[in-house]
């Protein structure tokens, strides 16, 4: 159903979006998670875990103990699960997607089990479940009793081997999570300080092992967590890069601060700006880094002579070391908008560099604001009038204009004003304007 | 300086761009004084001739000219002076048009270099004049080029200003003032900033670009324009203004010349064609009467100088007749003597009282009127013929300005107003297709928005301004304007949507004022169905029929008429004409005429119905004020009908001439729009008055003209109509096999899907088939069964998802060869799977496959052979497939062929619905007067027709009939998404008797639809 036809039944239907990524990134949160249970954990589908517990029956106290336990701890992980148990993994798949939870211990039982399951409860293809249903093939009991090279031949072998699998009449290996590395060094410092230069040097040591365990593994890093540890067990934490994220990495970010950087320097750079910029609590006894290692992003750091390719030492790295000393929100980029209103024709930016580039807009914006003074007040201020003529300091003498401007009533902040180029007789060249519905006058600007 | 000309302004038909009518601009520009308004839409004149009529009768001058970017954004201005200059300009806009994707124009400055001295040329310049560019227009346009100095309060005025007189001196082209005007009043900035950013497609506050700074471009005063030019700027305006002296007035349309032989005048050759068809049509000779209606139409017509019009149409309606293509014209002119000769029309003249000279009139200087029909779909082949036949650059169609409306316009300004899709969606949803022309804050409000919002009062707002604005134009169903010198010069042609069409700039109204000829090659399905009748006739049982040859006059049609057996019949199927049959019992052919043209929204809402029948039924004495009144109304028993009635009734009574009757005529047709029909009241009640008619009487009269308003129905359409509506009715009598078979052939056509009409002539005792892959062809057949009769044989067209091709294929390959298995269907007909599937899914592989389980295990193990390899049997255990039931084919009917030759799907239910004491259709045929009953069917049809003040009509069917509910607007209101949206109604209601009409008024309605599970039924809405 369209979202428009779901709109028009349910007009307070509130909409998301669904996320791929999201939704991997927790069932690979589960499946570490799961191995607690057993060490095969699979997953499939993009939805469901798939556990070997044969082995751990006994450990967690039979089939029922382990069974409540999964669901349990799900439950307070926030996540609901459809549980099944059966003989062959694909078989266990099939009932839990067909709700049945009843577990399913022996090969008959499986036989009778599967052969009420409906063709849409087995992931395949909607073109295939509808062709199945064409024919009047609703359940996997129909399924097996067509003649099996007829099946194959219109439903692919595919299909026959998948039924094959849950009746445990075919193999049916599959992939298993591989747990992510993550590289944890430490250091004790021999003796307590807060010397930054102290610091850096323990640092730099642990950088260096990082950098060889990441050649070592053809890896890369997108963030580093770096810890000092105070005499009383507090922790301080320092993070270069893209900053603490919850959980896995999920896929590449954006920032300029993440790109590869096997450059230890960067880093060591880096952390120098924020260490001189931290006021340690206390003393720090032990220093340690942690990093989850990403080997799916290639490295290129250095070519093929050793030199390093790091694009931009400039400004890059000038936005990055601002913002390390500011702090991140205190540095910004001015954008100019293609607005008339002159308070709505420029924008603050969080990364002007990018929007240089971009800014479609920007050379017709330009035009608009070639007249225009570079210093803007926050608020027009009003101005006194004497004999009709505004006043700042003086009378004012308009210069050059007008310049009407009559635009935005589409936010509700109409404006009508004629605008002048005045000056007074301190000489201070202003920008001012009467508003065309009250005539009352205000400084807007002031030319440099 | 006392006044000014405007010579840069933009209208609404520089779409997205300009924010007023050319009538708002006009209007506005001789209120302020201007001497002269030139309208100079961009590579256009389309709103000229709106522009025009609004100028009549103002003291203001209206210029023509048109704007041009040209490819190497140089901006100039171009304005016609005398009739050459229009012609260049038009060229020139055809030109530029032609070149570029429909909507677009590319004009280059060789294009302006041939243009004539008729043309001037007002250049716009950039920021930084080029003097380059200047010497280029100044070798050029030498002496007919200014410089326009266009300033809009920048704030920099006074240094733009010094500067382009400045250039103007260095280059010796002078200036003039000009305004780039977009609007004719400020007010219009915040439609105007609208535009833009629909133009650009960029929400308004998110830097969308080109918005102008200000309100400036619109109609100044002449105070301000002082203000803001030295005087020689303005007063060079009017100096330009007085060297153009060209009037759309002044353009003569020159009628086509080679239809007419060597030797002959186009009189003498019209004479020589109609005499030929006198004795064609009456081979044993002509009555002297008809004889001397002819004369006199000839006469008539030489002396207004019409008959190349005549011969034009003969000359199309000569081609259709040697192609066979089924066709006929109506209209004013239609329902002649001479058209009847020249086989232009059917209607003898005989049987029709009707005077010619009320459809071409000595005092108004304006074409006559013939429409054309034509089956639909070889309608294309005329087209076609008349391009080749004229050539394209003197035969193009004519425009249909497409206008904004409540939805486009809503979605249109929501967008520039950053409402997102899905809110937008939210709205324009909600307004359902019953909902009129306006948007009403009841259906925001309905959609979860507050109307009272800023931002909903802002949308609102806008969209009110927005509806009616044009958006662009397109293609008119069929109206061809045909000249003898090349069209161009007399209106630009452009691109059409369509490939190989194009449309001049101009829609029927235009052309209407500006007197040139059209010719409506229109397209009607009917005639496609006849078409087909009268061939399977003449093939299956060697009968030769044709639209007047068809035996006049059967009393058993008449009697199947009466009884509202009309499913099929061209005009009275619809639920309304059908509820009027048994009513009115149409008895003659004229009471035909009468049928089709009651049942419309103007003598319904002109109350004539009524009254009409009573007369009829002689509830009601017949009387007549006056002898004269009496001749115009008697054939409809003193209520007037048709349109030419009234405006006789206007001439004879009031004391019109038939040039102020016509002027009446138009006024109705546009005054809801606008109004103005006050002074036509006053003079047909003075009138009437002083012709010592009772005020009552006059009143009585002008209610009805204003009822009739847009909808009223001429006669001469209704009477061409009625002949169609007799002819069908007759095929449907007296050969229903063979027409619902070309009905069903002809399809999409008619009120009816072809599940009801299949339906109806199984009731009718006509045995169906079913679609079957080695009895079928692509369209529905007649099989002769043993005993005489004729069997109904559904054709692949039937079939979703199955392509012509496919489907011939099939019956190519089948040739003297059933298929045996799917597998050989496969291999011969070399069918895509999907295709075979589709023909599994219809239930057409029954024969050779079994059910269509089986069928479709079949099609899917079904694969062709390996080229250079043989054929590989491949032996297959059978497999265990359980037969679909009932109700699973049924619902596999109606998703692939959208009808069942099972049992009703209401036929399963009927056990269920008797438990909810539900009754059937023929139970509550049955049932009192008066009496409440619950029912229930499958939605068909949904009807609100403007003229029923928000009536809803539903047709509901089950397994027995058809059930004709009544939804009152307060129901409808309260349950709107039932209404809408349920395919199986459940209705509690009253059942209402009058004569032999049954209808059931609903008191609440209820969605069964979950009861149909997955069958899918198509409801035919109409509003």
């Amino acid at each position: 159903m369209p979202v428009n036809s779901a709109l028009v039944l349910a007009p307070g239907l509130v909409i998301e979006s669904r996320s791929a990524q999201l939704e991997a990134a927790s069932l690979t949160r589960l499946a570490i998670w799961a191995a607690q249970f057993t060490p095969t954990v699979s997953s499939s589908a993009g939805n469901a875990l798939m556990l070997e517990i044969q082995g751990s029956l006994r450990l967690f106290g039979g089939l029922e103990a382990l069974q409540t336990r999964v669901a349990e701890g799900l439950g307070a992980l926030g996540h609901e699960a459809r549980i099944a148990c059966a003989p062959t993994a694909r078989a266990a798949l099939w009932l839990a997607r067909a709700g049945i939870h009843r577990p399913v211990r022996t090969i008959p039982e499986l036989r009778q089990a599967l052969a009420g399951i409906h063709v849409r409860h087995l992931a395949w293809p909607e073109r295939t479940v509808q062709a199945l249903l064409q024919m009047g093939v609703t359940t996997v009991g129909d399924c097996v009793r067509l003649p099996r090279e007829g099946f194959a031949r219109r439903l692919g072998p595919g299909r026959l081997r998948q039924l094959d699998q849950a009746y445990g009449r075919h193999p049916d290996p599959r992939q298993l999570h591989v747990l992510p590395v993550r590289f944890s060094a430490g250091l004790e410092l021999p003796m307590e300080t807060t010397v930054v230069s102290v610091l850096l040097d323990g640092f730099n040591q642990l950088f260096q092992r990082l950098r060889q365990s990441l050649e070592a593994r053809q890896a890369s890093v997108r963030s580093v967590r770096c810890v000092l540890t105070h005499p009383d067990g507090q922790e301080t934490d320092l993070y270069l890069g893209a900053g603490p994220t919850t959980g896995p990495t999920t896929g590449p970010t954006t920032g300029p601060t993440t790109g590869p950087t096997t450059g230890m320097g960067v880093l060591s750079g880096l952390l120098r700006l924020r260490l001189e910029a931290l006021t340690l609590p206390a003393p720090v006894t032990d220093l340690a880094v942690q990093a989850d290692l990403d080997s799916r992003q290639v490295l290129a750091g250095t070519d093929l002579l050793g030199k390093d390719l790091q694009p931009d030492g400039g400004l890059h790295a000038l936005l990055e070391r601002l913002r390390a000393r500011l702090g991140g929100q205190a540095v910004q980029g001015l954008a100019l908008r293609a607005e008339h209103r002159p308070e709505s024709a420029w924008r603050a930016v969080l990364d002007p560099l990018a929007e240089f580039g971009s800014q479609g807009g920007a050379s017709e914006a330009c035009i608009v604001v070639r007249s225009r003074p570079l210093w803007l007040l926050p608020v027009p201020e009003s101005l006194g009038v004497i004999n009709g003529l505004p006043a700042w300091h003086g009378l004012l003498a308009l210069e050059r204009g007008p310049e009407r401007i009559e635009s935005g009533w589409w936010d509700g902040g109409d404006v009508r004003r004629d605008y002048y180029r005045a000056s007074n007789p301190q000489g201070a060249m202003l920008w001012v304007y009467t508003d065309l519905r009250t005539h009352a006058w205000y400084l807007q600007g002031i030319f440099g | 300086m006392s006044t000014y000309a405007e010579l840069h302004c933009i209208s609404n038909f520089t779409f997205l761009r300009g924010a007023s009518h050319p009538a708002e601009l006009v209007g506005r520009a001789a209120a302020l004084g201007y001497s002269a308004l030139a309208l100079t839409d961009e590579c256009s004149v389309a709103g000229i001739v709106r522009a025009h009529v609004a100028a009549r009768g103002c003291a203001l001058r209206l210029l023509i000219g048109s704007e041009f970017r040209l490819a190497d954004g140089l901006c100039l201005v171009v304005l016609a002076a005398d009739r050459e200059g229009y012609a260049a300009l038009c060229g020139l806009i055809t030109r530029g048009r032609r070149a570029a994707e429909k909507g677009s124009y590319h004009v280059v400055r060789s294009d302006f270099e041939q243009l004539p001295a008729g043309c001037l040329v007002l250049w716009l310049p950039p920021e930084c004049p080029d003097t380059r560019d200047a010497s280029w227009l100044r070798d050029h346009f030498g002496g007919r080029i200014w410089l326009a100095v266009e300033l809009h309060a920048d704030g920099n005025e006074v240094s733009r200003r010094t500067q382009l007189v400045a250039f103007a001196k260095e280059t010796g082209i002078p200036p003039v003032a000009a305004g780039a005007v977009h609007m004719h009043v400020r007010g219009r900035r915040a439609l105007q900033d609208t535009l833009t950013a629909i133009r650009r497609k960029a929400p308004l506050g998110s830097g969308t670009t080109g918005l102008y700074p200000n309100g400036e471009r619109h109609l100044r005063t002449l105070a301000e324009l002082q203000r803001i030019y030295p005087d020689p700027l303005l007063a060079a305006t009017v100096q330009i203004a007085e060297r153009m002296h060209f009037s759309l007035d002044e353009l003569r349309y020159q009628y086509p010349r080679e239809l007419v032989p060597p030797g002959h005048t186009p009189a003498s050759w019209l004479r020589y064609r109609t005499l030929q068809g006198v004795r064609e049509r009456w081979p044993a000779g002509a009555a002297p009467d008809i004889l001397k209606l002819v004369d006199r139409e000839l006469e008539l017509i030489s002396e207004l100088r019409y008959e190349a019009y005549f011969l034009t149409v003969d000359d199309i309606v000569c081609f259709a007749r040697n192609q066979g293509i089924l066709c006929q014209g109506r209209g004013s002119a239609a329902n002649s003597a001479v058209c009847f000769c020249l086989g232009i029309t059917e209607v003898d003249p005989a049987h029709m009282s009707l005077l010619f000279e009320r459809f071409i009139s000595r005092e108004r200087n304006e074409p006559p009127d013939i429409d054309v029909d034509f089956e639909h779909e070889r309608r294309e082949e005329v087209i076609q013929y008349i391009y080749t036949r004229y050539g394209r650059d003197r035969a193009a169609l004519t425009a249909t300005v497409i206008t904004y409306c409540p939805r486009s316009a809503l979605r249109d300004v929501g967008r520039a107003l950053g409402l997102s899709e899905a809110h937008l969606s939210r709205v324009t949803r909600n307004l359902h297709w019953w909902d009129g022309r306006s948007v009403v804050p009841e259906r925001i409000r309905e959609a979860g928005f507050d109307p009272a919002s800023p931002l909903m009062h802002r949308l609102v707002m806008l969209v009110g301004h927005l509806i009616g604005f044009p958006r662009h134009l397109s293609q008119h169903v069929g109206g061809f304007v045909i000249a003898e010198e090349p069209l161009c010069r007399l209106v630009p042609i452009e691109n059409a949507s369509m490939a190989d069409r194009t449309v001049i700039q101009w829609d029927k109204d235009d052309l209407d004022e500006m007197g040139l000829l059209k010719v409506d090659v229109l397209a009607l399905g009917m005639l496609s169905a006849i078409r087909r009748t009268f061939t399977l006739l003449r093939e299956l049982k060697g009968r030769e029929l044709s639209l007047h040859t068809v035996p006049a006059e059967d009393p058993a049609v008449y009697a199947m008429i009466s009884q509202a057996d009309t499913m099929g019949v061209f005009q009275i199927e619809s639920r309304a004409q059908m509820a009027m049959l048994p009513r009115l019992k149409p008895l003659t052919y004229y009471d035909l005429v009468i049928e089709v043209a009651i049942i419309r929204p103007g003598p319904i809402q002109g109350d004539m119905v009524h009254p009409y029948l009573r007369r009829r039924n002689g509830e009601e004495l017949v009387t007549y004020p006056s002898p004269e009144v009496r001749q115009v109304l008697e054939r409809t028993l003193g209520v007037p009908i048709f349109q030419e009635q009234v405006m006789q009734l206007a001439v004879v009574a009031a004391g019109f001439t038939p040039g102020e009757a016509d002027q009446l005529r138009r006024a109705m047709a546009a005054w809801r729009r606008r109004g103005g029909l006050g002074h036509f009241e006053e003079r047909l009640i003075a009138g009437m008055q002083a012709r010592n008619y009772s005020v009552e009487f006059a009143r009585q009269i002008f209610n009805q003209i204003c009822g009739f308003g847009e909808y009223g129905f001429p006669e001469s359409h209704a009477a061409s109509f009625a002949l169609l509506v007799y002819v069908s009715a007759w095929l449907k009598r007296h050969e229903p096999a063979a027409f619902t078979c070309a009905l069903l052939n002809s399809q999409p056509m008619g009120f009816y899907a072809p599940s009801q009409l299949v339906q109806s002539v199984r009731r009718a005792g006509v045995e169906v088939r079913p679609v079957e892959v080695n009895c079928s062809a692509w369209d529905c057949t007649l099989e002769a069964r043993t005993d005489g009769q004729f069997a109904l044989r559904l054709g692949f067209r039937l079939v979703s998802g199955l392509t012509q091709g496919a489907g011939e294929e099939v019956v190519r390959q089948r040739a003297g060869q059933p298929y045996r298995t799917v597998q050989d269907l496969h291999e011969r007909a070399g069918l895509p799977r999907q295709e075979l599937g589709a023909l599994a899914a219809a239930g057409a592989l029954g024969g050779i496959a079994g059910h269509r389980h089986r069928a479709r295990w079949a099609v899917a193990g079904a694969e062709l052979p390996l080229p250079l390899l043989p054929v590989l049997q491949i032996a297959e255990g059978l497999p265990l497939l359980r037969a679909p039931t009932e109700a699973q084919d049924i619902a596999a009917d109606y998703q692939s062929l959208g009808l069942t030759l099972g049992r009703h799907p209401l036929a399963l239910l009927r056990a269920h619905l008797r438990r909810a004491a539900i009754s059937s259709a023929s139970e509550l045929q049955e049932a009192g007067n008066g009496v409440r009953v619950r029912a229930a069917g499958i939605v068909t049809m949904r009807q609100r027709p403007a003229s029923a003040g928000g009536v809803t009509f539903v047709t509901l069917e089950d397994e027995t009939g058809y059930i004709n509910l009544i939804v009152w607007r307060q129901l409808a209101e309260r349950q709107r998404r039932v209404l809408l949206e349920a395919r199986l109604l459940g209705v509690w209601g009253q059942l209402q008797r009058q004569g032999d009409v049954l209808h059931l008024v609903a008191r609440r309605l209820e969605d069964l639809s979950s009861l149909l599970g997955q069958l899918q039924t198509p409801s035919r809405d109409f509003s």
